[in-house]
């Protein structure tokens, strides 16, 4: 490795205030989750909205595992927040992907970088599919409250194809949040010669 | 910025981690009602000797009132709207020990003893520093996020289009951030970041009694409540 690919302080600075960035963008879209019927769409409108600062930062920082840390934060602070080790988990297993997604590209090109914060932005159903894994605790605590139809309705829409759905969504959010992030750098940071 | 370390009740943050890690079991694997009690009790004492005695109640109260909430029968006749935001309400509370445990990590660690034990499990530079950056930038970033807010309002610009609102918000705040980013890294290079020592921290992490005491205590609490709820 080259000593221009490794990470300087610059970037790991960069890296530390992106991560601000994003969770707190996270937490604002969040909000939605509030309804409940509407955290099942809540992985692509994050895709859609977090595009242009993740799209930036690799614009920014074209150098091996600045993704891979980037990534690795978030479910980090979460899980020290009180999820699970299932997100951080799931966090890593993603991270890796599109860090190798990244890689193939030789982390300019952006089709590949496109496709790896596709990969990126599914991240988030980690902490959907802890829901998945206390399904019967949590059914069989719904079934004393809220009756028997209420619960097999629940049942029927907490599974796994359902949940390759949400997957399929929050790619192509991040998909379209990609396109949408390469307009407003055509627009805005190239002409400021910021990227 | 108040700094906990030197009171004799606050186990030091990679005490609190490893408590919420352990807290993190239980939302997969229910644990009896009497050790749960005695997990909020545990909570509740921390909170409380470390002069958050408002948490320290709210912990109980809040924990009282979730844990009677599937056994009310009124709920099922209640129109299904409110059924749904009830239903928030058991997700939280499956959730409800790691999170209070990641509450009293969050609340009660100051940044200086969270660097040190960073250093303590040998964490690598390139996880490191980003954290650190982490709690050096949001103070900033609130008054930035504030500071655009302003300038939208002065200039008359609300939320008419989704996505151009989330344009005029994004722009704004990639800019900043990125010169954020420059002048830390300027700052962080001046103090000489990149030199390869051992460095001493201003607030040194220390293990005392209140560490083995209280992993101890949940350890008992969750192995016995999975056992208990298993096998009896």
């Amino acid at each position: 490795m080259t000593s221009d690919k490794k990470l300087k302080i610059k970037d790991l600075v960069l890296i530390g205030v992106f991560t601000v960035v994003y969770f707190v963008v996270m937490f604002g879209v969040g909000m939605i989750g509030m309804i409940p019927i509407l955290f099942l769409i809540y992985p692509t409108v994050l895709g859609i909205v977090t595009g242009t600062i993740v799209m930036l930062f690799m614009a920014k920082v074209q150098k091996p595992f600045a993704l891979f840390i980037l990534g690795i934060l978030s479910p980090l602070l979460m899980f020290s927040m009180g999820h699970t080790y299932i997100v951080l988990v799931h966090g890593i297993i993603v991270m890796v992907i599109a860090e190798l997604l990244r890689r193939a590209g030789d982390y300019k090109s952006f089709k590949y970088n496109m496709l790896a914060f596709g990969v990126f932005n599914t991240w988030v159903c980690g902490s959907l599919m802890q829901m998945l894994l206390v399904k019967d605790r949590y059914l069989g605590m719904s079934i004393q409250m809220m009756g028997e139809d209420y619960a097999r309705g629940l049942e029927r829409l907490i599974t796994y194809p359902n949940m390759a759905l949400v997957y399929l969504g929050a790619f192509l959010g991040g998909v379209a949040g990609a396109y949408i992030g390469k307009a407003i750098l055509k627009k805005h940071f190239e002409k400021a010669g910021m990227v | 910025m108040p700094i906990f370390s030197e009171n004799p009740y606050n186990p030091n943050p990679l005490t609190k981690l490893f408590t919420t890690f352990l807290f993190g079991l239980t939302v997969l694997n229910q644990i009896n009602i009497f050790f749960e009690w005695g997990a909020v009790l545990i909570l509740s004492f921390v909170f409380y000797n470390n002069g958050m005695k408002k948490d320290a109640f709210k912990n109980i109260a809040v924990f009282g009132l979730l844990s009677i909430l599937p056994d009310v029968k009124i709920i099922e006749n209640t129109h299904s709207i409110i059924k749904m935001f009830l239903m928030l309400l058991l997700v939280y509370r499956i959730f409800y020990f790691p999170f209070t445990s990641g509450k009293l990590f969050i609340k009660t660690s100051d940044v200086g003893s969270i660097i040190s034990s960073m250093d303590k499990i040998k964490l690598p530079r390139t996880i490191s520093i980003p954290i650190a950056v982490m709690f050096r930038f949001f103070p900033s970033f609130k008054e930035e996020n504030r500071n655009i807010k302003l300038a939208m309002k002065i200039r008359g610009i609300g939320f008419e289009n989704p996505l151009s609102y989330i344009e005029h918000v994004m722009v704004p705040m990639l800019m900043i951030s990125s010169n954020i980013s420059d002048d830390i890294s300027k700052a962080a290079e001046t103090k000489c970041i990149e030199n390869p020592i051992k460095k001493n921290r201003y607030i040194p992490i220390k293990i005392r009694p209140i560490d083995f005491v209280y992993t101890a205590l949940v350890l008992f609490i969750v192995a016995g409540g999975l056992l208990w709820s298993r096998y009896i």
